[in-house]
């Protein structure tokens, strides 16, 4: 069976910088995957290329044996691939609740018409695309803030906010860039609670991440990238003792 | 009640109520455009005078019910909404408060060279169509719809466009796409507002539509507070009043209106109602109002 998401030998480059040098890799269904690498490895560039930010340089990407190399990012969102961002682009300036709406856009057709009319079609729409948000919000346990205004948020909060939005789009796969980044212990626990939630829902879960504890405990399998290659593949267990992996980012004492 | 009636009957006030009417409308297809969907747009009056000159020649020359005219107005100016915004809302910011700005100039310069339009001596003969009842029947329409819009899955995609367009594009939204239909739309409402601009005044003259008058409505909406339909409103009428009300200190009513505008930039700098939610605070007031009626009670 062929995976969800295949990369083929991915390059990308800016001017004459080589930020990602023909990377392969594969994201099989159901599963959660993991892409680590030392800071300034290619990982965010890999997710920026594969939700439509900019086209690869070279090499394809395969969703759902689908071609979707150089695809718009609305394109690729309607196609069930959401992402969070690692410095976070929430809309600070809409509650909680419409931030996660907005999540909801793509799985509904109401326009300038319906905004006017709001026949009944578009009134169920409206209705569905709460409900969806609220169960969204409960995923994350934020359902009690949703009159909050994003900027007001703490940060581990303004990070369970964008995986609601990326949620409320009903996704195949979840692309998470750093979701932990910026937590303090008890948070990354809620965090690893709440993914475990999601990959029971049946959301194939690809994650770029620093933190070694929850990536190890979360993935069924772990890339390594290292100045745009790929230097190791395998389940957790296997690349923590790869002798390479240690040498380029595992190199003092972790977990 | 005399001087009430009086007040209420005089021509010159009814005008005055009519012309901010009239403005109002063309705020509020700015704001859907600036204050909603976060782009500049520094041609407005450009828009207004299309709809204004568009109305005026189909009524004078095609004479056709007042409603067609008024119609006409507003969708030639959405036309021309929508063949500027293709190529120009691909920029962004600066550049496209530079493009709108050259657009507005254009336009101006263009109507004052056809014959069709009265070159420099201007339009005349526009019949008198407009009262204050049919602009404050589509101030209320026109707010009505704004509200439709602003709280829609449509006017949702428009403010995440403003908020953060990357983030926007990758939650589904085709950004390009909704920022021309945002265009069309406040530059269909601005094609109204100078349909019945055109059939009051009865006369139009390019220079009426140049910069100056662009900025002017701009400053409606961003004194108002950006993205505030109440602030809007509060803007407009301030502003379009503010000059009534400061006639008695003839020579120095601009300086004191320029007074006025640094110190709601001190004071205010996100607009009056900026950041307000209305509704919120309404419905705080009305509940402690119900509070105190039944403690009172007892």
């Amino acid at each position: 069976m062929s995976a969800l998401l295949e990369l083929r030998d991915i390059t990308i480059r800016f001017g004459g910088l080589v930020a990602v040098d023909g990377v392969s890799l594969e994201v099989e269904e159901g599963k959660v995957v993991a892409l680590i690498g030392p800071n300034g490895a290619g990982k965010s560039t890999m997710f920026n290329v594969v939700t439509g930010i900019y086209p690869p340089t070279s090499g394809a990407v395969l969703f759902r044996d689908e071609d979707i190399t150089g695809l718009k990012p609305y394109d690729i969102t309607n196609r069930g691939i959401a992402r969070t961002f690692q410095n976070i682009r929430l809309f600070k300036n809409l509650s909680v609740l419409d931030n996660v709406k907005i999540g909801c856009h793509c799985r509904g057709k109401a326009g300038i018409f319906g905004a006017l009319c709001r026949y009944p079609g578009v009134r169920a729409e409206e209705k569905g695309m709460m409900d969806k948000s609220l169960k969204a919000m409960d995923i994350v346990d934020l359902a009690g803030k949703r009159g909050e205004l994003a900027k007001n948020l703490s940060c581990g909060e303004q990070r369970r906010l964008e995986i609601a939005r990326a949620l409320a789009s009903e996704p195949v796969l979840l692309l998470l860039d750093e979701p932990a980044a910026g937590m303090n212990p008890q948070e990354k626990q809620t965090l690893m609670q709440m993914v475990q939630r999601i990959r029971r829902i049946g959301i194939t879960i690809f994650l770029v991440e620093h933190d070694m504890k929850f990536v190890m405990s979360m993935s069924d399998r772990v890339d390594v990238l290292d100045y745009g290659r790929k230097i190791a593949s395998g389940p957790p267990s296997e690349v923590q003792r790869d002798a390479q992996v240690i040498a380029a980012y595992l190199g003092k004492e972790v977990v | 009640m005399e001087v009430i009636l009086d007040v209420l009957t005089n021509p010159y006030y009814i005008q005055v109520m009519t012309m901010v009417g009239i403005s109002l409308i063309a705020a509020l297809g700015l704001h859907l455009i600036t204050g909603i969907t976060g782009q500049f747009s520094f041609g407005h009056a450009a828009f207004v005078s299309i709809g204004a000159y568009a109305s005026a020649l189909v009524t004078i020359h095609l004479h056709l019910p007042f409603f067609l005219s008024l119609l006409a107005g507003g969708l030639a100016a959405a036309f021309c909404g929508v063949l500027l915004g293709f190529p120009s809302l691909r920029l962004t910011g600066d550049y496209l408060g530079i493009t709108t700005l050259g657009f507005g100039e254009i336009v101006r310069v263009v109507f004052i060279n056809m014959k069709i339009t009265g070159g420099a001596s201007g339009l005349t003969g526009i019949p008198r169509e407009t009262n204050i009842f049919l602009v404050y029947f589509i101030v209320i329409l026109t707010i009505w719809g704004m509200y439709r819009i602003q709280n829609s899955r449509f006017g949702r995609a428009l403010t995440a466009i403003r908020e953060d367009e990357i983030a926007a594009e990758t939650m589904g939204i085709n950004p390009l796409l909704y920022k021309i239909k945002a265009f069309a739309i406040g530059t269909f409402v601005a094609g109204i507002s100078g349909s019945l601009f055109a059939h009051m005044m009865q006369y139009l003259h390019p220079a009426d539509f140049g910069f100056a008058r662009s900025f002017e409505i701009l400053n409606f909406v961003v004194l108002g507070g950006l993205g505030s339909i109440p602030g809007t409103i509060l803007g407009t009428a301030i502003l379009s009043l503010a000059p009534e009300f400061l006639r008695f200190v003839k020579e120095y009513r601009m300086l004191i209106y320029g007074a006025l505008m640094v110190t709601m930039m001190i004071f205010r700098p996100n607009g009056l109602l900026g950041g307000v939610d209305v509704a919120r605070v309404l419905r705080g007031c009305w509940a402690r109002l119900k509070v105190r009626r039944d403690t009172s009670h007892r």
